[in-house]
């Protein structure tokens, strides 16, 4: 690009020194230089951000939570204060993407007219295109008639335009000129990508839902409700989990509007929001049934010794607590296996027992005051069961599921497995809206385009001048936007110095003494040879 | 189930020995000129890909879904497009002595699939049951193995640039090849790694974009190849300079591609044991 007239220049300076600053900062904003600067600086960024996350868990406010007795020590200091809690969110990371953004605005404006003028004109050329050294030129005996050299060209879908006299004619064919834009898109696209990453990073939400069947929940800022009907876990022989899926239904009074089966890549849209099947988990809080084995005694057969009270009276209490099942290793001769539900007292069969679910942690722990819940996952599940006889409470005995042999409590000792429980498994629906998806779905898609369009399709044009010289024609090339024939798979360096269009092209219009007189490089090629 | 005893292992791991035959040829033929040897690596390059095929189809077979969902399979499909690009660079420029500089690459990809777990995941995690698996998956394991190719373009551009006797014409058109390479891996991985992943990730997660240490992976590499282009086409960083960054740009995609196995997230669906 020429520069302005320095005179000019100096007089913008003094004139109006804010435009000045705006148009230095353009300029900045425009130079591919500082693009590949930013484009530095992002990765880098990202690196250490990576590093942040991953080896840094505490950090910002969580750091000052964490560690709020310690907030003097420098470490500490630092990383309450200087190393960002989200890091991706941070302000310096946000500054870097809108001066992307900037960059990539600036290249726009500035590449768009040019792009576009290159993508649509055809200019015939003049002499001194032909004197650079891209030039390929011979001598032909075929007579050039343009018409037929046009058809040439238009055969293979190039836009031809021709000048022609009696003894000479210029010709300027272009095809797939509309790749020069595939680059301006590929920016443009990024940009409204940044523009909807940024949007949905500062304004977007998400939470998650933890909901039983039967579950329901009002959409913000509509009059619908989603209502969970059913969810299930699907598993494979082996005990995979092949799929987890929620049958949901959104309702607006008592019409229901829409059912789906929200499952893990099938989300469910509506007023923009967006539940995705997320998660599951067993409700803690909650047993569907519960399985028990028992070794049902034989007509006359004593279990459970005296009751419970007096067969350990002997021992101190703490010890009865934590006194080893009596069943120990002990085969079961008579199993049986029982369901039972929470609040259903049933009978253990030929005993005059009846057994109850007392409580049902999914993670057993030994806490300071006593067993206690340890996580909603079902990592040690046990169940307290209340002993009766003849109505009368005897006691209690904790049953583990991962420890068949062990029961702890003051109940009488009877053999009892726990085998298996269905919990009620609550589905976790993440609820978010996009408010920038738009942006991102446009920048996707002119991205897309334009990667396809500058990556797939190659913008060519030739350049041709015909002379007539007596009964011969003087013929110059220049073809621009493809790559030349390989050197190793030709006979002659000038094969390798032209396009396989111009080899095709002096299949017709012959050069003379078997190869053209000039081509791009000619003069090592020359000594090479 | 443990398949170090299953036929897609024992193709692969013919696979692997064709491949290292047909380093071994490439460098005979270096060393003779004899265009035989040269030959016969095309044909190693050849038989492998396709013996690395039935591998992967077994595989697919027997797990019942498209074999590109672990880190094994990813790296297996990543050797196969370098093998298979060399071969066709090879057939297409004659020029024997691409195959010293980048089956080596070929074979480094492939030991390092070998060194994987080799289990097979007959049921897929939920997340992974998508076509998008297909897409996202294949195109990004295809464009890292054109930026093999590239690296090891670039690779053979250094060593020939010391070289007495190299013409400046043979050195751009090794840049030439290497441009292209570059060519045909960023689309790919810009609309296969990031664009299928992050509509695959708006559909199954919520959202496009988690910062997940794979993403950042790749966004750093896009970045990078990125920069590359531009610096390539504004900045004019042809050759050596072009070689180098082509280089570094591999041994990020390796890092990249080896920090599942210690930075976790959402990508680390494999169970190294």
């Amino acid at each position: 690009m020429a520069s302005p007239p320095t005179a000019e220049r100096s007089s913008r300076k003094t004139g109006n020194p804010i435009s000045e600053l705006i148009r230095a900062f353009y300029a900045l904003l425009c130079d591919p230089s500082f693009a590949i600067f930013v484009i530095i600086t992002l990765a880098v960024a990202s690196i250490l951000s990576m590093v942040i996350v991953d080896q840094l868990p505490f950090r910002g406010e969580m750091a000052r939570m964490r560690f709020a007795e310690r907030l003097d020590e420098p470490w500490i200091w630092f990383l309450v204060n200087v190393i960002p809690e989200h890091p991706y969110r941070s302000a310096v990371f946000r500054t870097l993407l809108a001066m992307l953004s900037l960059s990539l605005l600036a290249c726009i404006i500035k590449r768009w007219r040019f792009q576009w003028g290159q993508a649509l004109s055809n200019p015939l050329p003049n002499d001194e295109r032909f004197e650079s050294a891209r030039t390929v030129g011979w001598v032909s005996r075929t007579a050039v008639v343009p018409s037929e050299i046009a058809a040439f060209f238009r055969s293979r879908l190039f836009k031809v335009d021709v000048e022609s006299a009696s003894d000479s004619m210029r010709l300027a064919a272009t095809r797939f000129g509309i790749a020069r834009v595939g680059p301006i898109l590929t920016h443009v696209g990024f940009l409204l990508l940044v523009i909807g990453g940024l949007l949905m990073a500062s304004t977007g939400s998400s939470g998650m839902l933890w909901m039983r069947p039967g579950d329901w929940v009002e959409i913000p800022n509509t009059d619908v409700r989603l209502e969970v009907l059913d969810f299930e876990i699907e598993k494979t022989e082996r005990g995979q989990i092949a799929d987890y899926i929620a049958t949901v239904q959104l309702v607006r009074d008592t019409t229901v509007i829409k059912n789906h089966r929200l499952e893990v890549n099938k989300p469910l849209r509506y007023a923009g929001y967006s539940f995705y099947q997320a998660s599951y988990r067993s409700d803690p809080t909650s047993l569907r049934t519960l399985q028990l084995v028992f070794d049902v005694p034989l007509d006359g057969e004593a279990i459970g010794g005296s009751d419970a009270q007096e067969s350990s009276s002997t021992m101190p209490p703490e010890m009865k607590e934590m006194m080893p099942h009596g069943q120990k290793h002990l085969e079961f001769h008579n199993p049986q296996t029982l369901s039972m539900q929470p609040g259903e007292r049933i009978t253990l069969p030929n005993t005059s027992y009846t057994a109850e679910i007392d409580t049902f942690f999914t993670d057993f722990r030994m806490g300071q005051d006593g067993p206690a819940q340890g996580s909603p996952e079902a990592r040690n599940p046990a169940v307290r069961l209340g002993i009766y006889k003849d109505g009368v409470l005897l006691g209690y005995r904790w049953h583990f599921l991962f420890h068949p042999d062990m029961a702890i409590g003051s109940g009488p000792e009877l053999p009892i497995r726990f085998a298996s429980f269905d919990g009620v498994m609550q589905t976790g629906l993440e609820m978010s809206t996009h408010p920038g998806s738009a942006w991102v779905w446009a920048g996707l898609a002119i991205m897309t385009l334009g990667t396809l369009m500058a990556f797939l399709i190659r913008h060519e044009r030739v350049l041709l001048r015909a002379r007539r010289r007596g009964e011969d024609w003087e013929i110059d090339w220049i073809h621009t936007g493809t790559g030349n024939q390989d050197p190793a798979l030709v006979d002659h360096p000038w094969q390798a110095a032209v396009s396989s269009l111009a080899a095709r092209f002096m299949d017709t219009w012959k050069p003379e003494q078997g190869g053209p007189q000039r081509w791009p490089g000619q003069e090592t090629s020359n000594s090479g040879e | 189930m443990e398949t170090s005893a299953t036929p897609d292992i024992t193709f692969f791991t013919i696979a692997f020995a064709v491949y290292v035959a047909a380093m071994v040829g490439f460098l005979i033929r270096s060393a003779t000129r004899k265009d035989v040897w040269g030959w016969l690596g095309v044909g190693g390059l050849l038989v492998g890909s396709v013996l690395q095929l039935i591998a992967l189809g077994i595989r697919w077979k027997l797990s019942g879904h498209v074999p590109l969902a672990s880190m094994h399979e990813y790296a297996s499909i990543m050797s196969w497009m370098a093998a298979g690009s060399l071969a066709v660079l090879i057939i297409q420029t004659r020029r024997f002595e691409l195959g010293s500089y980048v089956s080596p690459l070929v074979i480094a990809i492939m030991a390092i699939a070998s060194l994987l777990p080799t289990k097979i995941n007959e049921q897929l995690v939920p997340a992974l049951q998508s076509y998008w698996l297909h897409i996202h998956v294949s195109m990004a394991a295809l464009s890292e193995g054109a930026f093999a190719v590239s690296c090891g373009l670039a690779i053979y551009y250094l060593v020939k640039e010391r070289k007495p006797g190299t013409t400046p014409a043979e050195l751009a058109r090794l840049d030439l090849l290497n441009r292209r390479a570059i060519s045909i891996g960023y689309p790919l991985f810009t609309l296969g790694a990031l664009f299928a992943g992050a509509i695959w990730a708006y559909n199954a997660w919520g959202t496009f974009w988690s910062w997940d240490p794979k993403e950042v992976g790749s966004w750093i590499i896009w970045l990078f190849y990125t920069g590359y282009l531009h610096a390539r086409y504004k900045r004019n960083w042809q050759g050596r300079r072009a070689a180098i960054l082509a280089i570094i740009g591999f041994v990020m995609i390796i890092l990249s591609f080896l920090g599942n196995l210690f930075l976790g997230g959402k990508h680390a669906y494999e169970d190294l044991g």
